[in-house]
């Protein structure tokens, strides 16, 4: 089965106090670490797991710039076959739309039999795996985090509220977008990566994907990014001051106020 | 332009009520004065008739597609069906739950409309735009973003950001006919017609049109999906939705093993464990002491939560108002927007001085 993979390189923010840029309409990047999204690792290691067991192969896709390269290698590290960086200063700006017709003009030139994606990304948006479907006439589920094979057909479940499932029955070639917990994703070894560093990942524009370069990008995009701003922060929570052990016994005070008792 | 409003309901779908109510919140902010919304609900009867009478509570219009094949809410199918029954450059509302993660980004392809996924708070902008703030980056900032609605908007709304709106007006009600409840409509020469107000039930506020027939005239729309079966989550030992206080860890711990002091510390308080999903993705910890959308939905009366960002779906399964504490090394963790106390500071050092803390307390 060949599988294709989308993947995002994204900042690493939740441990760090993100600082808007001063137009407003970026997050501070410099000093952030990127890896790949969450949810993409969890799809590249159950496409790997796919190969490895009925044969194929793993590619992985990004719509980026040269430094998402690193993400594309770190995957082959993992254990794809092949990177495609599609990368033009025409896909600037692209919205969750312009990203999903930029992929499906890759997917009709490199057709397979399985699309992953993760089920979200930073943006939070959850939305180009579903309009990649469509746009590719496939069919689609959300959510993903079981896949079985059945010839040209697959059973997957769906994780639903509360944890329920919905076993689906799918038809091949179809688009999935991958739920975390589906698997636990391989350890990636800095010798792994050096390995993958001389791998060539071709680089496709507006032109080798035959696309509009005026239907993507900026100029394509009917969503568009007005403003990032930190949230009011409401009521907010008292936060503690003074040294460690004043903060904890004044913790701990609170919590026997509101009746934790022993 | 005007643009019709409908929100999109299934009547097998979770926490029914709440979706009704934060859809009509939704529609009334975008609908404006001069248009009301359209309640559409997708089900086998006979749950599809409770769905319909309990739109009518809080929409002045609300569309029956009724058919067996609906048991189980079917995103692929109902996107099929919404093409057939939607009109052009309609506003498309739906939750932002599992079921419209589903539906919406594809719907948003096939109707020509943008896709606003998410949307804690909608503004319509004049003719033909619209603006939407949502959360990015784990909900540490707002992104407000303006969308071109010329052809229409598909928009999934984050649950609870919009309550009930005022009641709707009482338009010309219809109350003969004392249920929908037999009919299946589909496929069987049903009555009735496009917009055609057939068989109505007893509505508090709102006008139920049977649209089965229509809809299905062209036979069961053929979908490369199909859904076996639901399976319930499991349960687990200890039972975290009857826990007064729960100690929550979250990804703030950086191994299995840390998790440890955690564990010492709700000893000493008399509180169960429980997590945010990352854990029990990572296998350490099991899926029964998830909390949020897709685990346990809790209501203690204390909540500490350690080391876990506040992501909507983690709050989402936070319930009754807890006194909410919170360490994370980030001040402008999420969490703390919710929390009644909290430090700032890293559970290694702060989970076993609190330990320490309630042990001396208790000598
Ligand atoms: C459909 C769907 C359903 C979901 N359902 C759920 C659900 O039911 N429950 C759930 O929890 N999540 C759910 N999620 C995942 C959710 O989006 C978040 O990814 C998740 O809640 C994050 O968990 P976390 O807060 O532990 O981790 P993170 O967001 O990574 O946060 C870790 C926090 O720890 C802090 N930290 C780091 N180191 C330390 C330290 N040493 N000391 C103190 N603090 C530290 C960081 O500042 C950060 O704030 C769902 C997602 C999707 C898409």
């Amino acid at each position: 089965m060949d599988i294709l993979v989308c993947i995002k390189n994204v900042p690493d923010t939740s441990a760090e106090e993100i600082e808007i840029a001063d137009d407003g309409t970026d997050i501070v990047r410099d000093d952030l670490v990127y890896t790949v999204n969450e949810w993409d690792n969890y799809a590249v290691e159950e496409a790997i797991r796919i190969r490895d067991r009925v044969g194929g192969s793993v590619s992985v896709v990004t719509v980026g710039s040269e430094e998402d390269e690193e993400a594309l290698r770190r995957e082959i590290a993992m254990g794809a076959d092949a990177g495609f960086l599609l990368s033009d200063p025409a896909f600037e700006g692209s919205d969750g739309a312009g990203i999903a017709s930029i992929l499906e003009a890759f997917v009709r030139k490199h057709p397979v039999d399985l699309v992953l994606t993760g089920a979200q990304a930073d943006d939070e948006a959850g939305q180009v795996g579903g309009m990649l479907a469509a746009r590719l006439h496939l069919p689609f589920a959300s959510l993903v985090n079981r896949i079985d094979i059945r010839e040209d057909r697959l059973t997957v479940e769906r994780e639903v509220d509360g944890g329920n499932v919905e076993v689906v029955d799918i038809a091949l070639p179809c688009v999935l977008s991958i739920q975390t917990g589906i698997n636990e994703p391989r350890y990636v070894g800095i010798r792994g990566i050096r390995k993958a560093a001389a791998v060539h990942i071709p680089v496709l524009g507006a032109a080798e994907l035959e696309i509009d370069p005026a239907e993507v990008g900026r100029r394509g995009a009917r969503v568009l990014l007005e403003s990032l701003f930190v949230p009011a922060q409401g009521e907010g929570a008292v936060m503690l001051e003074g040294s460690l052990g004043q903060q904890v016994a004044q913790l701990a005070a609170a919590l026997k106020t509101q009746g934790v008792i022993r | 332009m005007t643009h019709p409003v409908f929100a999109i309901l299934s009547a097998g779908g979770s926490s029914l009520e709440d979706t009704i109510e934060l859809l009509s919140g939704a529609a009334s902010t975008v609908a404006g004065e001069e248009t009301s919304a359209t309640a559409v609900v997708f089900g086998a009867a006979p749950r599809v008739d409770s769905a319909c009478r309990a739109a009518c509570a809080m929409f002045s219009r609300v569309r029956r597609v009724a058919h067996p094949v609906l048991e189980h809410p079917d995103a692929e199918m109902i996107r099929e069906l919404c093409r057939r029954l939607l009109p052009p450059a309609a506003i498309v509302l739906m939750a932002h739950d599992p079921f419209g993660m589903d539906l919406g980004p594809g719907l948003a392809v096939h109707l020509g409309a943008v896709y606003l996924p998410d949307c804690l708070e909608l503004d319509r902008e004049g003719t033909g735009r619209m603006s939407a703030v949502r959360q990015v980056f784990g909900g540490q900032v707002n992104a407000r973003v303006s969308a071109d609605v010329t052809s229409g908007a598909v928009i999934t709304v984050r649950p609870g950001a919009f309550t009930r709106p005022e009641p709707p007006v009482d338009v010309s009600r219809e109350v003969d006919g004392p249920s929908v409840a037999s009919g299946e409509g589909a496929g069987e020469g049903g009555s009735a017609q496009a917009g055609e107000k057939t068989r109505g039930v007893v509505p508090t506020a709102g006008v139920i049109e049977d649209w089965s027939s229509k809809v299905f005239r062209e036979g069961v729309p053929g979908v490369g999906r199909r859904i076996l079966s639901i399976r319930e989550a499991g349960k687990g030992e200890v039972d975290i939705t009857r826990s007064d206080v729960l100690v929550a860890c979250g990804r703030g711990f950086e191994s299995a093993d840390d998790l440890e002091l955690a564990r010492e510390l709700a000893e000493v308080m008399g509180a169960d464990i429980a997590c945010s999903r990352p854990l029990v993705d990572a296998r350490w910890m099991e899926k029964t002491r998830q909390v949020g959308s897709s685990g346990q939905t809790v209501s203690p009366r204390v909540y500490l939560a350690l080391g876990i960002s506040g992501s909507f779906q983690h709050l989402a399964g936070i319930k009754g108002k807890p006194f909410l504490a919170a360490v994370n090394i980030n001040r402008r963790a999420p969490i703390f927007q919710v929390a009644d106390v909290g430090i700032v500071g890293d559970v290694l050092e702060v989970v076993p001085e609190l330990t320490e803390c309630f042990r001396e307390g208790k000598g």
